[in-house]
């Protein structure tokens, strides 16, 4: 895995990389909140936001083959979510308690009567109820099919909004100042600390899976079927979880050796570079 | 099972069997009385330490040595001789800290490692910790931080030290070991040689007395492992180095011990030990080139 897989181009010069990270790191939540609390029919607006995005990508000379290449990452989920919301069915609302209307599944409904017993439709157990649910069916959220597509829409240039606003801060951003920022910004020095432990050993462990795969396939022959390909591979992850704990333990110890007490801190000492 | 049955009985007296080991280091009886002179230049005593892992398997046994401030001991042995597992102790890691005793006093009685004059207690533990500097055999275990200068800083902010002794000392320390202005450099973005470099310099940052390298050479070509042994040879701190490389521990040490089975097997200079064909042989090691 290259070292430089998630935050490529945060040294550079630009003049989105000499901004402070504050305000770097405040825009991005701005983008982020201003996205994701926009009615979902103002197209226009989104629009301009990733119109905007884009050209903060561009004035951080972030390629836009490479932009397309990590969007692809997240489009199989962001597709997969709004196509469950513009496919399904909308439920057929529930009939007011005693009514003869139908259920979800287009069943009459059962009601229960005071005394206990399973009826349906009974004339005196419906007078009986319908004073306690004598309010409207609420309006469900779904409306006609057009509308679903447009919330499906709306899901994913939200949903690329927002990962695009994400990237472009952490490529903007080295991710050690990122975290001294989140400090600043009051993010819990635990939260801080657990970011930094997942940035440096998401390279080793995803090493370490390299390592184990290039391993597989030198005496797989090519040989192996679809089954037993999948039973390696689980196999691989189990072992790396193992090896992951293994290493979690040594790293402790490392800790331990140069005086930690277990008590999470975070201090960012900056180096001033001639 | 070969393993077990050599912990399980009696140890051998090493001088019996080899000539080499009639030195002042291979006596378990002057080693566990120490003179008057001693106790004012020994920097670490290690008296009848044994230990068996949680799942019941023996690691050490009755091992007992002592190194002086500024000498440099090697630490040689077959793979799972208990060589880590000694270095480990050593820094306090093994056993867990629960197990230690709790005493603030220095008394020493039935104390099994004493460093500086600090018998290991969970009260001294900091303190030991900071004398003793452990350099971990992979690189990738001791190296936490994103950043070089955070991850040599870790230890120095742990000591509490205000941000500019700390600064200063990272500078220092990256400057001793070859890497100047590494500080903001990612730490997965250094090369194999560089980052047991970097590793390094976060232990020298806390000024240890004392260094326990495990295995430091291993996996460096031969630019980077001529490089690490110069590094080394000219630090002041006393070191204890666990090593398979012997023609490196007759560049750096000596004194030798040989461990295994849990046990030091024979303990004195290095040009006699490491010379003995039958008991390297006996240990699964070989003569080193320099010795043949």
């Amino acid at each position: 895995m290259s070292p430089d897989f998630f935050d490529r181009f945060s040294r550079g010069r630009t003049m989105c990389h000499r901004l402070p990270a504050t305000w770097k790191l405040g825009l991005t939540l701005a983008v982020i909140v201003i996205a994701v609390s926009l009615p979902f029919n103002l197209w226009p607006i989104h629009g301009c936001m990733l119109c905007l995005v884009f050209v903060a990508h561009s004035l951080a000379r972030i390629p836009v083959g490479y932009l397309v290449r990590r969007v692809a990452w997240l489009l199989p989920f962001v597709f997969g979510l709004a196509a469950s919301v513009a496919l399904s069915r909308p439920p057929v609302p529930l009939a007011p308690a005693g009514g003869e209307g139908l259920g979800v599944r287009g069943e009459q409904s059962p009601t229960v009567s005071p005394a206990g017993n399973t009826s349906r439709s009974n004339a005196s157990d419906k007078s009986n109820l319908r004073d306690d649910h004598a309010s409207p069916p609420t309006p469900l959220p779904h409306g006609g099919e057009g509308r679903r597509w447009s919330i499906a829409g709306a899901i994913i240039v939200r949903s690329a909004l927002a990962f695009l606003a994400a990237l472009w801060l952490v490529h903007v951003t080295p991710f050690d100042e990122l975290l001294a920022t989140l400090r600043r910004f009051g993010v819990p020095v635990l939260l801080v600390s657990l970011m930094s432990f997942l940035y440096r050993y998401s390279f080793v462990l995803l090493d370490e899976l390299d390592k184990m795969r290039t391993a597989r396939r030198a005496r797989s022959f090519g040989a192996a079927g679809w089954s037993s390909r999948w039973k390696t591979n689980g196999q691989l992850v189990g072992s790396l979880l193992i090896r992951a704990l293994d290493r979690g333990e040594r790293v402790h110890g490392a800790m331990c050796a140069r005086g930690w007490n277990g008590e999470a801190r975070y201090a960012r000492v900056r180096f001033d570079q001639e | 099972m070969e393993t077990s049955s050599a912990i399980g009985t009696q140890p051998p007296t090493p001088s019996t069997q080899y000539s080499v080991l009639s030195t002042p280091y291979s006596s378990d009886a002057d080693a566990a009385t120490p003179t008057k002179s001693d106790a004012t230049t020994t920097l670490l005593r290690v008296c009848n330490l044994s230990y068996r892992y949680p799942n019941g398997q023996p690691a050490l046994h009755d091992v007992t040595f002592d190194i002086p401030a500024g000498e440099s001991v090697g630490l040689v042995g077959p793979n799972g001789a208990g060589k880590t597992t000694l270095l480990l102790h050593l820094n306090g890691l093994l056993p867990d800290a629960a197990a230690l005793p709790s005493g603030e006093d220095s008394a020493t009685a039935g104390i099994a490692i004493t460093v500086g004059g600090l018998p290991m207690s969970r009260t001294h533990l900091p303190e030991i910790r900071r004398q003793v500097g452990l350099l971990f055999q992979d690189p990738d275990d001791q190296l936490f931080c994103p950043t070089v200068g955070e991850d040599v800083a870790f230890g120095p902010l742990n000591l509490g030290l205000s941000v500019d002794e700390v600064k200063r000392r990272v500078v220092e320390s990256l400057n001793a070991v070859g890497l100047a202005g590494y500080e903001d450099r990612g730490t997965q973005r250094l090369s194999f040689g560089e980052r047991r470099r970097a590793c390094l310099a976060g232990v020298l940052a806390c000024q240890p007395a004392l260094l326990a390298l495990d295995e430091p050479s291993s996996n460096l070509d031969p630019r980077s492992r001529r490089g690490f042994i110069d590094l080394v040879k000219s630090l002041p701190a006393a070191k204890l180095i666990a090593s398979h490389d012997l023609d490196m521990i007759v560049e750096l040490c000596p004194r030798v011990m040989v461990l295994d089975h849990g046990r030091i097997q024979a303990d004195g200079p290095t040009a006699s030990v490491l010379a003995n064909a039958r008991l390297m042989a006996e240990h699964g090691l070989e003569v080193p080139w320099r010795l043949r």
